[in-house]
């Protein structure tokens, strides 16, 4: 699905990324630990194309194509998304109107019609009962006053209505009470399949709990320093990154 | 010159005592000049540099022309190169052809429009008129020379009448320069509201004089769309003059290659207890020039009133421009008065998001840029208006209206 080999990646001329590999097989969950200011959402940000970043060598493959050759939205199109660390908001654009625009955009892409208003109403209702969303929120204005869990609730809300085949959900547990904790990670799960594939970009063990990984890598100074299993991250909350050293 | 062909004009036209009083003002101070304060920022120079006849020919109107500009509203008041050419059949509402009328002035266009205009129209709504639905008066100007033309309205308001009004200038014909006065009356408990559609060709520029008094109880609306035109110039003033009056101002200019919008805008509060609220959102393309001035007196017995002002501007090109300037003048102490101005650009982080989400480019700016006017478009509450910007907007962004 997913091949990253040698990604180094720099903003003004200050190098994040230092040499990233690495490679997501379909169905396959990924999980991305490392310390604040390794180059972990410099990494999503990358992957999902933006253009403040300069890649200035190595390569990402997606479905066996350039990914880096692809804009922004043609990535979306094709299938990937990413759930912010940090998500925008937008006053005066309802959730609703962002969120159908956003599907009928890869619609268009494809030479299909506009989602039906029924299909879009029943679309809405199902995933709002998955992550338990009161439905009077989809007329909000996207993100404007949502608390940080509500935030981080609504990136998974739109990831559930896009059916990526790609997630990089990068600290969506941040910010999330515990009950929230556990909805959105139902329904991350509920969403998962033998054909997509996920990375997590977490701080914290509690989450892989939930949504158990296949695999768990260290980014350390724009770099994986080290891979495994689950395992992996319970040494880390034990014991820190000190261990690295 | 323009002012050589108003001095050879008023030559052999006969003139009221009223009118001889405003030409010489007029002449004595001629047009106004970048060095008047009030129109520092604005190219009338250029604009009176033209030479344009003050003698107006006749020409066939016909509905199918009438229908391509009108919103679809079944009153319409009508008039042909300022002549009045029909007009609705509505019990309360009269429209009489007067020559001698001075009215109150806020720009030397004024004096100037007193003197010479052929054709001042008063148009009357007795007190208690209800109307349902907008009134559109339409003006349609073709002339067989390129053409400099005064309108004149004073409109009435009984006391407790409600009153919607759509105004548009239509040109069809040559280049056409446009000095418009309106003074609004508006008596106790009346509600009185204009929706100016200023979408002109690039044939046709507009200088636009609206005054508006208001008496006790009673609310004033002026929506104001300027869409196109290459020189536009508006000089709004509401004059409170009793207790209790509101007045609110909503623009949405929006505009493309170089085109030029002026808003100057003037709220007299004298009385307690009164409210104004404007807000004016800009978006400037290409190489347009826009010039926001914003004028808020408080006179010392307006105790307890409240006065918001906001002008909020995107510039989507280095070339284009905005001057925006908030004067507020305060002599009373128990007041709220609030005033803002921005100018920026398109978020690069909402625009990233979005292309993360699958928009193309031209959407989401197209979505941004419409989530920045939401907030005056929800103030209009005539559907046809809000339809008629929404179609105009869409069409400046290049997206369809169905986003929207
Ligand atoms: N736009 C930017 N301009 C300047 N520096 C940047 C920019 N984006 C990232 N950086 C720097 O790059 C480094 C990596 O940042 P990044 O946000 O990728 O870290 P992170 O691993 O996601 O950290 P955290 O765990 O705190 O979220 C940091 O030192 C950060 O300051
Ligand atoms: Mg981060």
């Amino acid at each position: 699905m997913l091949e990253i080999k040698n990604l180094k990646a720099q903003i003004e001329d200050k190098t994040i990324l230092n040499g990233v590999n690495l490679k997501v097989n379909k169905g396959e969950v990924h999980a991305i630990m490392g310390p604040n200011g390794s180059g972990k959402s410099t990494l999503s940000s990358v992957i999902a194309g933006n253009e403040d970043y300069d890649v200035s060598s190595g390569s990402i493959t997606y479905e066996g194509d350039d990914l880096l050759e692809m804009a922004p939205e043609e990535r979306s199109h094709r299938g990937v998304f990413l759930s912010f660390q940090y998500p925008v908001e937008i006053p005066g654009l309802s959730v609703s109107n962002f969120i159908k625009t956003a599907i009928n955009e890869k619609r268009k892409a494809f030479g299909q019609e506009n989602i039906s208003a029924k299909e879009l109403l029943q679309l809405f209702k199902e995933k709002c009962e998955l992550l338990n969303i009161d439905k009077e929120y989809l007329s909000r204005s996207l993100n404007e006053g949502f608390s940080g869990g509500e935030k981080k609730r609504n990136e998974i809300f739109q990831m559930a209505m896009m059916e990526p085949k790609l997630s990089i959900l990068d600290e969506t547990d941040s910010g999330l009470d515990i009950d929230a904790l556990k909805i959105v990670a139902n329904g991350v799960n509920s969403l998962k399949s033998s054909s997509n594939s996920i990375i997590l970009i977490t701080h914290y063990q509690r989450l892989l709990n939930y949504i158990v990984p296949d695999f768990v890598h260290i980014l350390k100074d724009g770099k994986i320093v080290m891979s495994g299993d689950k395992s992996l991250a319970q040494k880390l909350e034990k014991e820190g990154y000190s261990f690295l050293n | 010159m323009l002012i050589e062909e108003i001095k050879k004009h008023v030559v052999d036209t006969e003139l009221t005592s009223t009118q001889k009083k405003s030409l010489d003002y007029f002449l004595e101070n001629g047009f106004p000049t970048t060095s008047d304060e009030d129109w520092k920022y604005t190219p009338l120079k250029k604009v009176i540099k033209r030479k344009y006849f003050l003698q107006s020919s006749d020409f066939e109107l016909n509905d199918e022309i009438i229908q391509q500009y009108s919103l679809g509203f079944k009153n319409k008041i009508i008039f042909k190169n300022g002549k009045i050419y029909s007009e609705p059949k509505i019990s309360g509402l009269s429209i009489k052809k007067t020559r001698d009328l001075c009215m109150p002035k806020n720009s030397a266009l004024c004096y100037l429009n007193e003197a010479i205009c052929e054709n001042t129209y008063e148009i009357i709504f007795d007190k208690n008129l209800n109307l349902d639905n907008p009134i559109e008066i339409l003006h349609f100007i073709n002339n067989d020379n390129d053409y400099f033309l005064q309108l004149r309205t004073k409109i009435t308001c009984g006391s407790g009448s409600n009153v919607k009004l759509v105004e548009r200038f239509c040109n069809i014909g040559k280049k056409t320069l446009i000095n418009s006065c309106m003074h609004a009356d508006v008596k106790r408990n009346g509600f009185f509201e204009i929706s100016k559609l200023q979408s002109y060709n690039d044939n046709t520029h507009t200088i636009d004089n609206t005054l508006v008094d208001q008496d006790r109880d009673s609310t004033a609306n002026v929506n104001t769309f300027s869409f196109d035109g290459s020189f536009i110039r508006n000089n709004l003033n509401f004059y409170q003059n009793n207790e209790n009056c509101t007045s609110n101002m909503n623009g949405i200019t929006i505009i493309n290659k170089s085109n030029f919008v002026d808003h100057h805008t003037f709220v007299d509060h004298k009385f307690q207890n009164c409210l104004s609220n404007e807000s004016y959102k800009g978006v400037y393309f290409d190489n347009t020039k826009g010039v926001f001035n914003g004028k808020i007196m408080v006179r010392p017995a307006a105790q307890k009133i409240n006065a918001f002002q906001s002008n909020n501007n995107l510039l989507f090109s280095d070339s284009a421009s905005i001057k925006t300037k908030p004067q507020l003048e305060i002599y009373a102490d128990d007041v709220k008065c609030s005033h803002g101005c921005t100018i920026g650009q398109i978020d690069k982080k909402s625009l990233f998001y979005m292309k993360s989400r699958g928009f193309s480019e031209k959407t989401a700016k197209g979505l941004l840029t419409f989530a920045f006017l939401i907030e005056v478009i929800e103030k209009l509450n005539t559907k046809e208006i809000v339809d008629y910007a929404k179609t105009e907007i869409a069409k400046k962004l290049s997206i369809e209206k169905g986003l929207l």
